[in-house]
């Protein structure tokens, strides 16, 4: 029985064309991504075949296939009712559980063959794109059965079990297709949703468990693998994966035994559904050839008034339907769960503003409306003809106008009520946070007037091709192939232009300084452009609107003619025009006035700039000696004008005859005068030879002048240029100033991308142990320390400043006038910033601080100002004075998000710390420790600034870690920089993975190895301090400090720094220079067990199990074990008392280590709770989470 | 009104001659059109009722040429499809009020009433409020008469209207035909030869896109008055006929009558019998159920 109908089965699928266009989907999907470099899965130089990778495309896929999963689980038994052939299995003498295993393993089978198309599509592209040149064959690893069968077993298989048993009990049981298809996108929507929101979680562990897919226990076990572990294992089917796949595979087979449990031969319930008694009795004896006279009318406003009612009734019925509830409803699940986690840093959440409410709704909700707006059209084009009320509709005298318009008018109508879902969620979620000021204007924008009009393109196009294909489920994947395709893939291969992305508006940022800023024109320009287009796509479903039975599409075009009244000419021609004129207007705003620049395009002028110019790059240059900027801003016009006199001096030993210039082509005008003769223009590098007219002798100098001008015009098609805003600019010294000689900045420096170029592999900075590179500084290479002198002017309304002291302060012709002069001298790096601001000042030993910021933002002001005073007081106290006697915070709009800092001068982004929710005060205060690692880049950058060698951007940026470090720890205690510090280890630890060349111990960390610089070097320079001794530790930073400030060339590097280190550090400590600093060492400590006694004198001795292992790993994270014996942390906390992160240490010291197991003893003289090793993450830990134990009573001997 | 169809031809997609040169004429009263299942019944009525687009020829109603002013078509159209469905979560009251205000009337006092009367009349009143997914085959079918009366129409179009209707549904819904027919011109659609006979005063029989022949029951039958012959035969000795020779063959009382049309008896065993439509409409659809 079982036999036969399972045979049976597969005999029909594998006859159905589907499977075989399912399997075909598959496999060019998963080989596509198998030939583009930009769709990856695993980071850096992982192999695009490599174990790792092909897990992560198993489970990606796998889920995505969900989708053909419940196609083919969920009509298994459902097909038998909707072809009404119910009546003749269910008479049929079969058994219940033949039928249902059959048709659930028949459908199982199935869907494993279709899903052999991930391993096989994976395997042809390992094999093929390599041999035809589209993959570098460095990207493809070695083959093997194991890597391809162990991850289809453990996830792909197991991930059909599980799924198809939902859907076919809910298909099966519901006996409707509708929940089945629901449930899967909401399913589906729901974990992409999830595994991105998870991201940011510490717990993977916990919630490993609840991911049907397995990517959730994958992240966990493989978090901090390294690309060479990536590169050669399988993931371990131990551990978290094990039980989830487990669990999961349990609830499978518990949904197939309740389906079969509740599964019974009967007819469905529509079919029993009692039918009303008819009144036979009652014969008819009315006369109906005399019906009452009635005057008919058919006016177009008739028509229009029954086209709103009608819209009315049909939103009604939608709205009430369970589908939209069910997804309307999810969606608000996830847009609170989304803003519960909004923008945190460091764990600590910023204020519910009404812009990151709104960008949360736009993330996480724009899916939801996207799957009404898809679903429905297709619903509200067919209900007639699914109800077969068609023809009764289709032969009254209505125009077809008002059938179309009537169903636009319900998506009106739904997208406004989603809308206000949005807002009405918005509002509790602020409410609900306690957070009162709530902007109802930006809501109102946001939603209704840019968001609602996005919708309705989307839904008159989603109604346009239900109008036009003969099958909804065709519309409905239509739809999804545009989301995809314009939406997602075009940017992905080049094709950026709004033009030709149908019906897509352009995203605006919104700043509560600037507002909607420059962003607004542009979304205008495409509302037209895309409105005209949409009125087109309407009048033309219109006239193709399904009327009579004449369905096919051929001979709806035929009769379409027909329809075309003179009005419809006018309107359509009319309507065309606009749409051309707006995309004209588009094109010469973003295009002719802007430049249209492709990423792709970016990366090749990148790399005709090096190939073309590289040869300069050791051509004697003369250095920036002293900059006069003399700035006219005019944010209200948006733009500026600048006079900059430039003073160049030859510090080289050999005459000069030509300077080359690299300049910014965003702008208007750059000329300069002073410098010669241009003799060669590249205007689309921004590359410039000037021929000087006498030939500058080593010391001589000239002065030049800087004439530049930016306005901004048009709208760029890409990212905005937010230079210049109505309220806040921010311009930054190479926004208008060229750099002299050839800027290595500009280079490429992944080197797949340089491949593609013809390049060859990105030259690396020289190494601090060989003697080159000195000569320049790591900020900026035309120049060493320069004189600065600024006289801006501003809208006078507006502050405008720049890093100096002001001198002078006035009015002049309406316009507001700001002498500023440096009196010590600076590197070649400043900024001009203009805006609105209230200023909140203070002092520290009589230097003046300053914090300009934005109305409304005075949450942070008190921690901002006491991370200054604090840092300046630490930093001047440990290293050296501060050489200026002012210090300034400047807050700018939120396009970009950094804080950075100028001599004396910070700019600081609106978007990180002013509105930082710091209310809970066990969050981390990171206003407070982003300022003090400005303010100690005055120190750390601005009086010691390296060499352009490998690792001197340790001594900027490690260094600026460690001072706000101190600080917080001063302020905050231990407890809280061990939360801070762990932070930074996972970031190190899971940067490692990503790393596109390969990992650098910290003293030879690259410019672009933040992980390095940052994350490592906090837990180095922390936990350097705790071995030696702050104090000690900071008389080696004062050394070095004194010895080096304000150095011209030849520049100080690491190795530099780390001798001067070594004198200050005990020899029985050398090691940690060279464990730490020279090269990659990782510790694997773990807590196995602690337990506690009472001791008769009142105290506890706890016992201590750990165990311990040192690795040092190469470049590319081969691991090897060494043998070590080194002094570590064992610490003991007692209970937490109050508050979350109030524990107390109760212990800590250092014993001498060795590997493996090994078992201590403290004494402590409270109640413990915790206890371990290393319990601060002094040392660089592969995982953190292990080092604590909870401290438990040990049973009575 | 009077409702003029002239070479009607109609090809589908799919190589389906539905209509080959259809001319009828078809004044007020009921139109019975008679045929088997797929001889262009439907075709021909869709393309009455604006649904359908023809290949050639032309149809009229009073001044309006039908197969292009649609729209007048449609004002003055009562349709009623051989199978619809209705909005199964509205109620009776606001489906017909819904399509009232459709098909025009908009001024609400007159509409109310209209609906009012249409309710009662087709006996739906009592469960106006309720929903039409409830509702039984009957009532449907009473509903779909109820909406095709809305807006006085001057043609009424009704296909297959009693299929699937108990016999008591379908006298009463056989009345309320025969009284809108006084003043209007009802085409009704049907391969119930017996329906046709007693409610239409005209009726043409279409079979493979052709209309056979027009006329009135009675004149129709008149013409074969001497010509149709029938005999009582066993089951088992219908191969001794020869097929060509007879019309129709059937079952009555366990044994076989069969029937043929001829001048003359047609092997002398045959009795002579008064003809009726059923007999008509075989002979001229040269339907062949011998030997099958």
């Amino acid at each position: 029985m079982f036999r036969h109908i399972l045979s049976f089965e597969l005999a029909y699928r594998f006859r159905r064309p589907a499977t075989w266009i399912y399997f075909s989907i598959l496999l060019v999907l998963v080989f596509a991504s198998m030939c583009s470099e930009n769709v990856t899965f695993g980071a850096g130089n992982i192999h695009k075949n490599a174990p790792f990778t092909i897990s992560i495309m198993m489970v990606i896929f796998s889920a995505f296939g969900m989708l053909i999963t419940s196609a083919i689980f969920s009509v298994a038994v459902q097909r038998d009712f909707e072809l009404n052939t119910y009546s003749l299995f269910y008479t049929a003498p079969i058994t219940r559980a033949g039928y249902l295993l059959g048709r659930f393993i028949g459908a199982f089978i199935t869907t494993v063959f279709v899903f052999l198309a991930i391993p096989l599509g994976i395997f042809i592209g390992s094999v093929i794109t390599p041999a035809v040149g589209w993959i570098d064959p460095a990207k493809i690893g070695p083959n093997s059965f194991w890597i391809y069968f162990q991850p289809f077993m453990v996830f792909v298989v197991p991930g059909i079990f599980i799924t198809g048993s939902i859907f076919f009990a809910v298909a099966t049981l519901t006996r409707r297709m509708i929940f089945s298809y629901l449930g899967n996108v909401i399913l589906l929507v729901a974990y992409l949703i999830a595994i991105n929101e998870i991201g940011d979680f510490n717990n993977l562990k916990t919630v490993s468990l609840v991911d049907p897919f397995g990517l959730i226990p994958v992240m966990d076990i493989t978090r901090y693998w390294t690309v060479l572990e990536q590169n050669s294992m399988c993931i371990p089917f131990v551990g978290t994966l094990l039980i989830n796949r487990l669990i999961w595979i349990g609830i499978g087979a518990l949904l197939f035994a309740v389906c079969y449990y509740f599964f019974s031969f009967q007819v469905p319930a529509g079919a029993r559904s009692k039918k009303m008694k008819d009144d036979t009795d009652k014969l008819s004896g009315a006369d109906l050839s005399h019906l009452p006279q009635v005057s008919l009318s058919y006016s177009t406003l008739s028509h229009l008034r029954f086209a709103f009612n009608s819209a009315i009734v049909n939103f009604f019925n939608t709205v009430r339907q369970l589908p939209f509830s069910g997804i309307v409803s999810a969606g608000v699940a996830f847009l609170f769960f989304a803003a519960q986690n909004l923008q945190s840093l460091y764990g600590t959440k910023i204020y519910p503003v009404t812009y990151s409410i709104i960008g949360v709704t736009s993330g996480s909700f724009a899916l939801f409306v996207m799957i009404i707006i898809t679903f429905f059209s297709g619903e509200l084009v067919w209900t007639e003809r699914e109800l077969k009320l068609n023809q009764i509709y289709d032969a009254l005298p209505v125009p077809n106008w008002m059938q179309f318009w009537s169903k636009a008018l319900t998506l009106f109508l739904i997208n406004l009520l989603l809308m206000t879902v949005v807002m009405v969620s918005g509002i509790l979620l602020q409410l609900g946070k306690g957070y009162s000021s709530i902007d109802f204007g930006q809501y109102f924008v946001a939603l209704y007037l840019i968001a609602l009009p996005g919708y309705m393109l989307l839904s008159i196009f989603a109604l346009f091709i239900q109008v036009l294909v003969s099958n909804k489920y065709i519309g409905h994947f239509i739809m999804v192939l545009y989301y995809i395709i314009i939406l997602l893939a075009f940017p992905l291969i080049g094709l950026e232009h709004g033009l030709y992305r149908f019906f897509r508006l352009p995203g605006f940022i919104y700043s509560d300084m600037n507002g909607y800023g420059n962003y607004i024109p542009r979304i205008l320009y495409y509302m037209v452009y895309w409105g005209a287009a949409a009125l087109v796509i309407a009048v033309v479903s219109q006239f193709l609107w399904p009327r009579g039975t004449d369905e096919s599409l051929a001979s709806r075009i035929k009769v379409m003619r027909s329809h075309l009244t003179t009005g419809y000419s006018i309107t359509l021609i009319g309507t065309l025009l606009v749409f051309l004129c707006s995309g004209a207007a588009i094109y010469y705003k973003s295009d002719v006035q802007n430049k249209y620049v492709t990423s792709k395009d970016r990366e090749k002028q990148q790399a005709e700039y090096e190939k073309k110019y590289k040869k300069f790059q050791n051509k004697p240059q003369p250095k920036v000696a002293s900059v006069f900027v003399k700035m006219d801003l005019r944010p209200e016009q948006l733009s500026y004008t600048a006079q900059t006199q430039i003073t160049l001096q030859n510090r080289t030993t050999v005459s000069i005859d030509s300077i080359v210039a690299t300049y910014s082509i965003d702008q208007t005008v750059c000329e300069i005068a002073g410098m010669g003769k241009v003799i060669f223009d590249d205007k689309d590098l921004g590359f410039r030879i000037y021929k000087l007219d006498k030939p500058l002798n080593p010391g001589d100098s000239v002065s030049v002048t800087l004439k530049s001008e930016l306005t901004l015009k048009g709208f760029p098609n890409g990212t905005m240029n937010n230079t210049i805003g109505a309220n806040g600019t921010f311009v930054h010294n190479s926004d208008f100033v060229p750099t002299f000689g050839y800027n290595m900045e500009y280079e490429l420096d992944q080197n797949d991308k340089r491949k593609k170029h013809d390049l060859p592999k990105k030259e690396e900075a020289p190494a601090p142990e060989v003697n080159k590179g000195r000569e320049y500084n790591l900020l900026a290479q035309d120049a060493d320390w320069i004189n600065y002198e600024c006289i801006v002017s501003t809208t006078p309304s507006q502050i405008a400043i720049s890093p100096g002291y002001l001198l002078k302060e006035w009015t002049d012709g309406g316009r507001r006038y700001f002498h500023y002069k440096m009196d010590a001298p600076i590197l070649n790096f400043y900024s001009i910033l203009s805006g609105k601001y209230e200023v909140a000042r203070d002092e520290y030993k009589g230097i003046k601080l300053e914090i300009y910021y934005h109305k409304g933002h005075e949450y942070n002001l008190p921690s901002m100002m006491d991370g200054m005073k604090d840092a300046l007081k630490y930093a001047s106290d440990n290293f050296s004075p501060y050489q200026f006697r002012q210090a300034r915070i400047i807050e700018f709009p939120r396009y970009e998000t950094f804080a950075q800092s100028f001599a004396n001068t910070i700019p600081f982004s609106e978007g990180i710390g002013f509105i930082a929710d710091l209310r809970d005060a066990d969050q981390i205060d990171y206003p407070y420790y982003v300022t003090a690692h400005e303010i100690a880049h005055q120190w750390w950058g601005h009086q010691i600034c390296g060499s352009i060698q490998k690792g001197s951007v340790m001594m900027v940026e490690s260094m600026a870690q460690y001072t706000s470090l101190m600080v917080m720890k001063q302020k905050f205690g231990p407890v809280k920089v061990r939360r801070f510090l762990k932070y930074e280890l996972d970031q190190y630890l899971s940067g490692r993975q990503f790393d596109k060349v390969y990992e650098n111990p910290l003293y030879h960390a690259s410019y672009n190895q933040q992980y390095i610089f940052y994350q490592k070097g906090s837990n180095v320079m922390f936990g350097m301090q705790d071995y030696i001794g702050e104090a000690n530790f900071n008389k080696a930073m004062s050394a070095f400090i004194r010895a080096n400030q304000f150095q011209q060339a030849p520049y100080c590097n690491s190795i530099d720094f780390l001798d001067t280190l070594s004198h200050y550090t005990p020899d029985s400590l050398h090691y940690l220079i060279a464990d730490m600093y020279k090269s990659i060492t990782l510790y694997s400590n773990k807590c196995t067990g602690a337990t506690y006694v009472q001791t008769p004198d009142h105290k506890y001795k706890v016992t201590i199990t750990i165990e311990a292992e040192k690795l040092k790993s190469d470049s590319v994270g081969k691991e090897t074990k060494v043998p070590f014996a080194d002094y570590i942390d064992i610490g003991v906390l007692s209970k937490e008392t109050k508050g979350k992160f109030t524990e107390r240490q109760l212990y800590l010291s250092k014993h001498l280590i060795r590997p493996g197991k090994s078992t201590i003893e403290v004494i402590v003289n409270e109640e413990p709770d915790k206890a371990g090793i290393d319990i601060y993450n002094k040392l660089i830990d592969r995982d953190s989470d292990d080092n604590l134990k909870d401290v438990t009573k040990a049973p009575a001997k | 009104m009077h409702l003029s169809i002239q070479k009607l031809n109609k090809t589908y997609p799919n190589g389906v001659h539905a209509l080959k040169d259809v001319t009828l004429d078809i004044p007020t009263g009921m139109f019975g059109l008679l045929g088997p299942n797929g001889a262009g019944k439907s075709s021909l009525m869709r393309t009455i009722a604006t649904l359908q687009e023809a290949d050639s020829g032309s149809i009229t109603l009073g001044d309006i040429d039908v197969l292009r002013q649609k729209e007048a078509v449609r004002k003055v159209l009562g349709y009623l499809p051989q199978e619809f469905g209705l909005y199964p979560r509205v109620n009776a009251e606001m489906l017909l009020d819904h399509f009232a205000r459709l098909k025009g009337i908009t001024n609400n006092s007159e509409r109310s009433q209209v609906v009012k009367t249409l309710l009662q009349r087709t006996n739906l009143w009592d469960h106006r409020k309720k929903n039409l997914g409830g509702y039984s085959g009957g009532m449907k079918q009473r509903f779909g008469i109820a909406q095709a009366l809305l807006g006085n129409p001057k043609l009424i179009i009704v296909d297959e209207p009693t299929a699937g209707l108990d016999p008591t549904e379908r006298n009463r819904f056989h009345n309320l035909l025969s009284e809108i027919s006084e003043n209007v011109i009802v085409i009704l659609s049907t391969h119930i030869i017996d329906d046709v006979h007693s409610l239409c005063s005209q009726l043409a029989i279409i079979s493979t896109g052709e209309v056979r022949m027009t006329g009135t029951p009675l004149e129709t039958v008149a013409k074969y008055r001497g010509r149709v012959w029938k005999k009582l035969i066993e089951k088992h000795d219908l191969h001794q006929y020869d097929a060509n020779q007879l019309v129709s063959n059937r079952l009555v009382a366990g044994k076989m009558e069969i029937t043929s049309v001829s001048d003359f008896n047609p092997d002398g065993t045959f009795e002579p019998t008064e003809p009726t439509l059923e007999d008509v409409y075989f002979t001229v659809v040269g339907n062949s159920l011998v030997g099958a």
